[in-house]
């Protein structure tokens, strides 16, 4: 390789480094568009504990244990009411006792509460409390527009046998039987939702429950009830609202540390190291650009309080792979070699080093993924991810910036050695 | 400096006991704090409330800073462990975690444990207790009104600031320990099967006294940042957890760069002659440098943290801190030595693998020779 070569792949990399550098870091609003750009960095998911947002967990009311089948189900009726709600965005998932119900970037956790908070069931009741009829014998529910009154209502369809039993119900109470009075009360739980007056048998396949308070309300009901009553009676045992404020102050904090840190040690891999730090700065560098591309990139990765250590952490292993191959290059050279036999030794043989110190940390961190859920995952991830990034620029990028610096060392090995700091081992 | 650092004749092993006593003390320094102080459990661990405290008034809000701020959060934190809390017609007393947090400009969080007192007697802040929804879980329940009448009087007393009812809100949580004991329970189960499986592999790649020896370190390691978070009283919650298994993963590294030099060096002909301790010498010797260097970087890296970071990540960045102090004296100090003593325990010492069978790469004996 010449010199000139060597200039003008460097130059080409510090265009390459400050452009991709930009584009990961670097938010800006975009002219005559309503979105923004947010960066590489800003597409990349948030935990609740930096984005903000709503999370409770669910557990079994009366200390009561919840089989897994159970449980599962549970997710599925809870899955379905947040969906038709429009928040799809929410997790659930499974912890021992219960479950654990998460929606980034909300602001009206009331909402949430009523519709993951346990209900009850629908129940028909006549005025001496006998229920008449329950959910069961329902098939359908939607919130609708009462066409005779104009007010919020929602539509229930009824099974066969619930028609039967609507039909029986609402004669028995039209006639005042065993002294009733001609009220059909309609319940969710112990929550009284509307109680009509009925005038006669009705015998159509449906009712109509109305009036509701607002449209929302009506939406609510209706989902709660076409998804059926909980398996078993859950309780919201912890619940919180996380303001998205704290979040971003954290990130950025972290991004002005990580930012200092790098810089730091450049100066120290430089002063120790020289042509081989400034290969091992550049190489940093690249790893972080791609490192931030492949957590944007890779499905499921959320960055959490404990995923931002992840990333400091396989930066600092970045960095030991870099000293433990520059360390074995310098015993090289000192046992004799020359300049370029060193390089190509003491890369073959610290390959392995850095391969067995980091299998053990990618196994660690395959376990922990594997056995841990929430922000513990979100640090196995960007363990994980940081680790294979890491091998890959240290290994093969240092390398290949290091054969780009040998130029400037002239063509002697006494220059590629003062280059690189080696020095022959006194006797 | 590196180069006089690899040359020295550094006799680790023979001081290992010393190294050992070190670690042993500074354990038994925690013990004797758990006994005392016992741990900083976090409100996640006991399970408890929170009380979020929004002053809506711009005014009163940007002069809630600095010295104002600091006697606020401690004037508020008081009022509630002193037993004078009048909530409807009860007086309650409570246990608040002393680090409030600030979520957003105008917000604090203020954290109590599910342990209290009402009336004197025990009171649990819990959804099965006598009239807790009235009182705690409400918007509008006496929880709320006290707290809000009280930051209303402090502005008043202290600041001279009128703010009426809307100015304050307050919001109640609970916190159930559900989710931090099914952290810690899937954590353990996860760490000690990422040991066993840390084990094996150094035993395929290395041997399995090395694995022995690595594990072994890991514990001490573990075991040091528990003290000191004990000793400093640093809260104990789910990034302490996550804390703890990020040292685990960074401080096997550096005793498996130690391990590799060890495995070189005993596959090396000339080196045939040397006992276990001199070859772990030579190893610790040869990796000193790196393991300095590497920590170093990686303390670098957290410090800066630890600095521009919140209170939040402060709480994650100090365990982590002792946890590389800790990995790295584990590593250099004791890895190599337990794995010399393992040896002499087992009788292996001196066994060197057999060279005829099993060729060194061409490398590693040029490496040598040169």
């Amino acid at each position: 390789m010449s010199k000139t070569k060597s200039i003008v792949i460097l130059t080409v990399l510090a265009v390459l480094i400050a452009f991709f550098g930009a584009a990961s870091f670097v938010k800006f609003e975009v002219p005559n568009s309503s979105k923004d750009y947010v960066s590489i960095f800003g597409t990349i998911g948030k935990g609740i504990d930096l984005e903000g947002g709503f999370y409770a967990v669910l557990t079994p009311k009366d200390g009561e244990t919840a089989s897994p089948e159970e449980i599962d189900a549970v997710i599925e009726t809870l899955r379905s009411r947040l969906d038709d709600n429009g928040y799809t965005e929410a997790t659930i998932t499974r912890q021992d006792t219960g479950l654990r119900v998460e929606i980034p970037a909300i602001d009206d956790p009331d909402e949430v509460m009523n519709l993951i908070g346990d209900q009850g069931e629908l129940q028909f009741r006549d005025s001496k409390g006998n229920v008449r009829l329950t959910g069961d014998h329902v098939t359908d529910a939607t919130a609708g527009i009462n066409p005779q009154t104009g007010d919020n209502a929602v539509f229930l369809e009824f099974t066969s046998e619930g028609e039967k039993l609507f039909a029986s119900a609402t004669k028995a109470i039209a006639a005042k039987e065993d002294g009733v009075e001609n009220k059909l009360s309609i319940y969710l739980g112990d929550r009284l939702i509307s109680s009509p007056t009925v005038e006669s048998e009705i015998k159509r396949g449906g009712a109509i429950i109305s009036p509701i308070e607002d449209a929302e309300t009506a939406k609510t009901i209706a989902s709660i009830i076409k998804s059926g009553t909980l398996e078993i009676a859950f309780q919201i045992s912890e619940s919180k609202a996380i303001s998205a404020t704290l979040g971003d102050n954290v990130l950025d904090g972290a991004m002005i540390a990580a930012a200092i840190g790098l810089a730091i040690i450049f100066v120290l891999m430089i002063v120790f190291y020289r042509g081989m730090g400034v290969a091992a700065s550049i190489a940093l560098m690249i790893y972080v650009i791609l490192y931030v591309a492949v957590l944007a990139i890779f499905p499921g990765v959320q960055l959490t309080f404990p995923g931002i250590a992840g990333i400091i952490l396989s930066i600092g292993m970045a960095v030991d792979a870099n000293v433990v191959i520059f360390e074995r290059i310098k015993d090289e050279y000192g046992n004799g070699k020359r300049v370029k036999s060193s390089i190509d030794a003491g890369f073959k043989r610290a390959v392995i080093t850095v391969l067995d110190s980091n299998v053990t940390t990618v196994l660690a961190a395959i376990v922990l993924w594997i056995f841990c859920s929430g922000s513990i995952k979100g640090f196995a991830i960007t363990l994980f991810l940081g680790v294979l990034v890491s091998f890959v620029t240290a290994i093969f990028v240092t390398r290949w910036l290091i054969n780009v610096l040998r130029p400037f060392g002239g063509t002697e090995d006494e220059g590629a050695a003062k280059l690189f700091n080696l020095k022959r081992r006194d006797a | 400096m590196a180069n006089s650092l690899k040359n020295k004749n550094i006799k680790i092993v023979e001081k290992f006991l010393i190294s050992l006593l070190v670690s042993i003390l500074v354990i038994a320094a925690g013990v004797v704090a758990m006994l005392v102080k016992g741990m900083n459990l976090g409100v996640e661990f006991k399970g408890g409330m929170t009380f979020e405290v929004t002053v809506n008034d711009e005014v009163a809000a940007t002069r809630l800073t600095g010295t104002y701020e600091d006697s606020f959060k401690a004037d508020v934190n008081s009022w509630l462990a002193s037993g004078e809390a009048k909530l409807g017609d009860d007086l309650y007393s409570f246990n608040p975690a002393s680090n409030v947090q600030k979520a957003g400009a105008d917000t604090f969080e203020f954290r109590v444990d599910k342990d209290a007192k009402k009336n004197g007697e025990a009171y649990v802040l819990d959804s099965k207790s006598d009239n807790f929804n009235e009182v705690f879980a409400k918007e509008s329940g006496a929880m709320s009104v006290s707290v809000k009448t009280f930051v209303i009087d402090w502005f008043k007393t202290k600041m001279d600031i009128e703010l009426t009812t809307d100015d304050v809100s307050v919001k109640t949580h609970t916190i159930g320990n559900e989710v931090m004991k099914s952290i810690i329970k899937n954590a353990a189960i996860a760490v000690a099967v990422a040991a066993v499986v840390i084990l094996i592999y150094i035993a395929i790649r290395f041997t399995w006294v090395s694995g022995l020896a690595a594990i072994l370190a890991l514990i001490h390691d573990v075991l040091i940042m528990t003290a000191f978070t004990i000793l400093f009283q640093i809260p104990v919650n789910s990034t302490y957890i996550a804390a703890i298994i990020t040292i685990i993963g960074y401080s096997i590294n550096a005793t498996i760069v130690i391990f590799d030099q060890v495995r070189e060096y005993e596959k090396t002909p000339s080196y045939a002659v040397l006992s276990d301790a001199e070859i772990a010498n030579k190893a610790i010797a040869s990796t000193l440098w790196r393991s300095i260097l590497t920590t170093l970087t990686t303390l670098i890296m957290i410090v800066t943290l630890a600095i521009f970071g919140n209170s939040t990540i402060r709480e994650f960045a100090f365990p982590i801190i002792f946890g590389l102090i800790a990995g790295a004296y584990s590593s250099v100090l004791l890895s190599a030595p337990i794995w010399v003593y393992l040896r002499k325990l087992f009788g292996m010492s001196g066994k060197r693998p057999n060279l005829k069978t099993k060729a060194p790469k061409k490398e590693t004996v040029e490496a040598v020779e040169a």
